[in-house]
């Protein structure tokens, strides 16, 4: 597989799982989901995927909603939401704190920046994974052009965050979503981190 | 890059992804722009910001200004401009980015899946959720009629858009928390100047004009006096001078005496404190008067109480000195003494006849003074008019009404705003309603459930009876409609919690709960607000309203000279919050699209292109006080004209004098002006302001000590024949012309009614304000571990909890596991004095339950402690059995944590404006 296929692949991926993570799940996510595919995988990430397409090869819109409730539940509240998606809450215990203030530096670093006007803090999870959908597609769009430093560049900053930031605290959201109810959301929960 | 460098983790094999399948699946996620090199190193090394705003940490909507950090409110700070708080802050609001990045608080709208106060709800698009509720208010207007819904602002100040929405749809009911707060501590002042509030003059900095005509701020405090009866400033933070000003007062010489059953934080910095019994204020307010009008001799300087210069500013003091005296032959069948007399007071209030005459005494001789009486102290008992009454009597009669170092109505000297821009003007408007069968014709407001129903003279509404009306629904009985029923079918709350503050808690849970055939009987509850708390339970839709830091209002909280200043946007608006003004643009364009005929796009979306548009119209006013005084705020203009525009205007002469308005009109104060001006507004400081009318705002422009503010109630009851409940409740057929007295309820020692539960039951119970009396502020973690006087103390016990929150099944265990270490979280507790605890065999942590003789309870820990007097326990006003997972820890607690509106009782409303009888409870204690 070419570089730039491989790094539009990755780039879709990052997409996919920003998308998990941002309201509300629908069916085009669910047919994206169900299409997905992945060669040589490791076994938990195979049985990841497998929960979450177990439900999205046969959703049905009430099945729908009743994720949209549970994901309201988990994520969104109303009231303290079982498992938070933002780095300050398990590492700072309230929101914008170092770990937000962090990661949009980080952002900056790399001459990107999150078009959300301010409203989702940058340490969202979505907003994270959105951030590496967008060095996977800036190290595509090099790749196509032969700009191996470039490429080489965003994908160092990429493992960086994901060391960095990401990996930081996906654990504990993880434990926090243990409880979840929901086999997709699970499934969803272990297959973001793998 | 060498291709061997990249790892299998870096590149899955990845199938069945294509960029088709995933263009549509994108849409809606956060993208990212690449930024230019020189934006991106101006941003990273952007320096901090100082904006300047007002809090809403609670009421006392300090001046704040907040540190940024690459759009990330970082440190707030008092306004140093500010002279309400001048450059201080709290511990409330201090702590204010713990709630502004709660990770409890609402981020989306949400609609109600499961029943009311279930908790279920799932996330949907403000489209959807506006369109529910605006589907649900069309078709309530249209079966009900609009007067079938309550718009209730809560306890925030910035209520003027809602209002402004609510009353264009044509109902009369857009009211606040003000019945239920104090309504009856203001009575006095309102009926008698026209105002609310009397604070002493102990705000400092003031801008006070210089006989050279220049300004100057003077730090310096003139009060030899202030008695505090019930009333708290350094817990009870509603008016943020006072806390530091008592202290810098007491510095300055002045005598500081606090008359309370508990000794408060205000009592522990005071010269004297008067452990008084609860709800008897009145009784030692008449006897000081009694007192000071049979000692006062004008010809002996040691007894020169009375100031008779107060005769020119007022008028029916002979009526109102006849109707008290009639009292004083009379016999208290409590004790068979004479009404008002030292011996009379001491047997009731349990102070000694001399300290009620050597207070009276000091009172009278000690100029300037101010007598101050409170919220929960006075304010919350059946009779709390009284005290408010005769407080205002004795300020005005001993010379230091508006004087320096005097007492200073606040509401009289406060800036106006809003104008226009509140929608008062939709209440003129004509309506018609088929009233047994006849089309009657009448004004909106005339609509009024309270003001033309059970409530004539609740000019704040009647919030303690909702339960009540939602489930009984209403008949009018005054004014044109009377005879009109409707039903009250929608309930819009924003930044309030009538669940729990709002009278009795659980009449409330049934009114919401309450179902006809298979649907609520209250067919619509919106709740709007930052937080969740326990009334949002039982909503069907939720709006997240954008917090304090990023939305745009006005304050102008009880300053002793007028001021204004700006709530700006700090930061961003957070997750998917909304602004109240874009909530009413929302919300006024789906009634319009839905073919309200009274929401007009004139009056909204075609009126206010931008936010500043509309607190523009709300500046449109500021600061509205006539020029009067000593020396006058302007001294080159007119007396007695109303004077509008900016200070740097109408100091420049740039104004316009209008004689046949009697206006001086200056440059219009503006958003941008406050933003150019550290946010705030502030105009000089006079004196005297009563003389010829000035301030006042009563129909004579004096002091009236007859009631004339009664007069247009009397005349509907004279046209309809029907006297109002609480009225026939006294044995009254009229609003009284004068001084009036009666007995508050559920209190065995002044009302021979209640003597029978003495024995049985013989604690009474009080309530007191904490750092978290307001619902909101209970879910910062960091007041948490304050303690707050012995009414918030760290007896939780050493306790390792499943985390509970409330999910889409109900309160279900997270899995997570929380230890709360003992002795490091404050939780209600309740007070009780040594002795008591002693008698009855109680120690400090011990788990004990209230019950009232209506067969209500609460629990909570015993605090065994020497800080309040015998036979009284006192527990902080909200401060217990909280049960919304919004909280944070103090949900935990909920169990052992006492709910003093657990003991309310609904049939306890105070007869004149119907405030809840929060502090007339009486309880037996046993041990769990």
């Amino acid at each position: 597989m070419a570089m730039h296929e491989s790094l539009q692949r990755r780039t879709l991926l990052y997409a996919l799982l920003a998308r998990l993570y941002t309201y509300p799940l629908d069916e085009r996510l669910m047919e994206a989901l169900a299409a997905l595919r992945l060669d040589e995988a490791p076994a938990e990430l195979e049985e990841a995927l497998g929960q979450m397409q177990e439900v999205a090869a046969s959703f049905t819109p009430a099945e729908i909603e009743v994720l949209r409730v549970e994901a309201t539940r988990l994520f969104d509240g109303p009231g303290k939401p079982m498992a938070p998606p933002y780095a300050s809450f398990y590492l700072h215990g309230r929101l914008m704190g170092p770990p937000a203030a962090s990661a949009y530096r980080f952002y900056l670093a790399h001459s990107a920046l999150p078009n959300s006007d301010g409203r989702v803090a940058p340490d969202h999870l979505a907003l994270e994974l959105g951030f590496l959908r967008y060095l996977a597609a800036r190290a595509e769009r090099a790749a196509t052009k032969g700009r191996s430093d470039e490429v080489e560049e965003s994908l160092r900053a990429s493992r960086k965050f994901v060391e960095g930031h990401l990996l930081t605290w996906m654990s504990s959201l993880i434990k926090s979503d243990a409880f979840c109810d929901a086999d997709f959301l699970n499934g969803d929960e272990k297959f973001t981190p793998t | 890059m060498n291709e061997n460098e990249i790892s299998r983790r870096d590149f899955l094999k990845i199938g069945g992804l294509t960029a088709g399948a995933l263009a549509g699946v994108a849409s809606g996620t956060v993208t990212f722009r690449t930024l230019e090199s020189a934006e991106a190193a101006r941003l990273a090394a952007a320096a901090p910001q100082v904006k300047y705003t007002a809090d809403v940490m609670c009421p006392a909507e300090c001046g704040l200004a907040v540190r940024v950090d690459n759009g990330i409110a970082s440190a707030i700070y008092g306004n140093p401009y500010c002279p309400m708080n001048a450059g201080a802050v709290c511990a409330k609001g201090a702590s204010g980015l713990q709630m502004v990045y709660n990770p409890n608080r609402i981020k989306y709208p949400m609609i109600r899946v499961g029943e009311r106060g279930e908790g279920k709800f799932k996330r949907v698009s403000w489209d959807e959720a506006i369109g529910y509720v605006a589907d649900k208010l069309t078709a309530i207007k249209k079966k009900y009629g609009p007067e079938s819904v309550i718009m209730d602002a809560g306890d925030i100040t910035d209520r003027d858009t809602y209002w402004r929405l609510f009353f264009a749809f044509g109902t009369p009911h857009c009211t606040e928390h003000g019945s239920i707060c104090d309504t009856p501590r203001r009575h006095g002042p309102r009926i008698m100047l026209g105002g609310k509030r009397i604070e002493p003059d102990i705000m400092r900095p003031l801008l006070v004009r210089q006989p050279d005509g220049s300004l100057k701020n003077d730090y310096t405090y003139k009060t030899r006096l202030i008695i505090y009866a019930g009333w708290n400033p350094f817990t009870a933070t509603r008016i943020p001078y006072e806390s530091r000003g008592t202290v810098e007062a007491k510095l300055a010489g002045a005598k500081i005496i606090v008359v309370d059953p508990a000794l408060s934080n205000t009592a522990s910095k005071a010269d004297q404190w008067i452990p008084i019994r609860p709800g008897t204020d009145a009784d030692l307010f008449a006897a000081m008067l009694r007192y000071i009008l049979e000692q006062d001799n004008q010809n002996d300087p040691f007894r020169r109480y009375i100031d008779w210069s107060f005769e020119e500013y007022s008028q029916g003091w002979d009526d109102f000195l006849a109707a008290f005296k009639s009292w004083w032959d009379k016999k208290d069948p409590v004790n068979n003494l004479n009404y008002f007399s030292l011996e009379w007071a001491a047997q009731r209030t349990d102070i000694s006849a001399d300290k009620i005459a050597e207070l009276a005494h000091t009172f009278g001789i000690t100029k300037p003074a101010a007598l101050i009486w409170g919220m929960n102290g006075t304010g919350h008992h059946y009779n709390g008019y009284l005290p408010s009454i005769i407080g205002t009597a004795l300020n005005i009669i001993t010379g230091n009404f508006d004087v320096p170092g005097g007492a200073i109505d606040t509401e009289l000297t406060k800036s106006d705003k809003g104008g226009s821009s509140t929608g008062k003007q939709f209440l003129t408007r004509k309506v018609k309603r088929v009233v047994n069968g006849k089309e009657v014709e009448g004004e909106q407001d005339k609509l009024h459930m309270d003001y033309f129903g059970d409530w004539p003279s609740a000019w704040d509404d009647v919030v303690g009876d909702y339960p009540r009306r939602f489930m009984e629904g209403v008949t009018l009985q005054q004014g044109p409609f009377r005879g009109h029923r409707y039903p009250i079918k929608g309930y819009i709350l924003r930044t309030g919690n009538s669940v729990i503050t709002g009278s009795n808690t659980q009449e409330w849970v049934k009114a919401l709960t309450m179902k006809e055939g298979n649907d609520y009987k209250v067919e619509l509850v919106v709740y709007v607000d930052t937080p969740l708390l326990e009334s949002g339970l039982y909503a069907d839709v939720i709006l997240p309203e954008a917090s304090y830091l990023e939305r745009m209002s006005l304050s102008d909280i009880y300053p002793s000279h007028p001021l204004i200043y700006l709530r700006d946007f700090v930061i961003d608006k957070q997750h998917e919050s909304k602004t109240p003004y874009e909530i009413m643009q929302l919300l006024a364009k789906a009634l319009i699209d839905r073919g309200d005929a009274d929401v007009k796009a004139a009056d909204f979306t075609e009126k206010y292109k931008k936010e500043e548009d509309f607190w523009d119209e709300a500046l449109a006013g500021a600061p509205g006080k006539p020029n009067s005084g000593l020396v006058r705020p302007y001294p080159q203009y007119p007396e007695g004209y109303k004077i509008l525009g900016t200070p740097e205007s109408l100091e420049a002469g740039r104004v316009k004098v209008d004689a046949e308005k009697k206006e001086i009109k200056g440059e219009p104060v503006t958003v941008k002006w406050l933003r150019e001006n550290h946010g705030i507004a502030v105009w000089p400081m006079s004196y005297y302001r009563y003389k010829g009318g000035g301030i006042l705002k009563t129909g004579s422009k004096k002091v009236e000590f007859v009631f004339k503010a009664y007069d247009k109630y009397n005349k509907l009851i004279d046209e309809s024949g029907s006297v109002p409940p609480a009225l026939k409740e006294l044995g009254w057929d009229r609003y009284p012309k004068s001084f009036y007295w009666f007995e508050t309820k559920w209190n065995p020692y002044t009302n021979p009614a209640y003597a029978k539960y003495k024995d049985e039951f013989p604690f009474q119970v009080i309530t007191g304000r904490i750092h978290h009396a307001m619902s909101g502020t209970q879910s910062v973690d960091w007041l948490g571990r304050i303690r707050s006087e012995d009414l918030w103390y760290p007896l939780n016990d050493d306790v390792t909890v499943d985390e509970v929150l409330v999910g889409s099944d109900g309160p279900k265990a997270t899995g997570r596991k929380l230890r709360i270490p003992k002795g490091t979280w404050s939780v209600g507790v309740v007070q009780m004095n040594a002795s008591d605890a002693a008698r009855l065999k109680l120690n400090t942590g011990d788990l004990i339950e209230l019950e009232t003789p209506y067969g209500t309870k609460t629990r909570g820990k015993v605090n065994a402690v020497q800080t309040i007097r015998p036979g009284t326990l006192r527990i902080a006003f909200g401060g217990g059995g909280r049960f919304s997972p919004g909280l944070g820890w103090t949900y935990y607690f909920k169990d052992i944590t006492p709910d003093a509106n657990m003991l309310t009782d609904p049939r306890t409303l105070s007869p004149i404006m119907g405030q809840p009888g929060y502090c007339d409870i009486l309880v037996k204690v046993k041990k769990v």
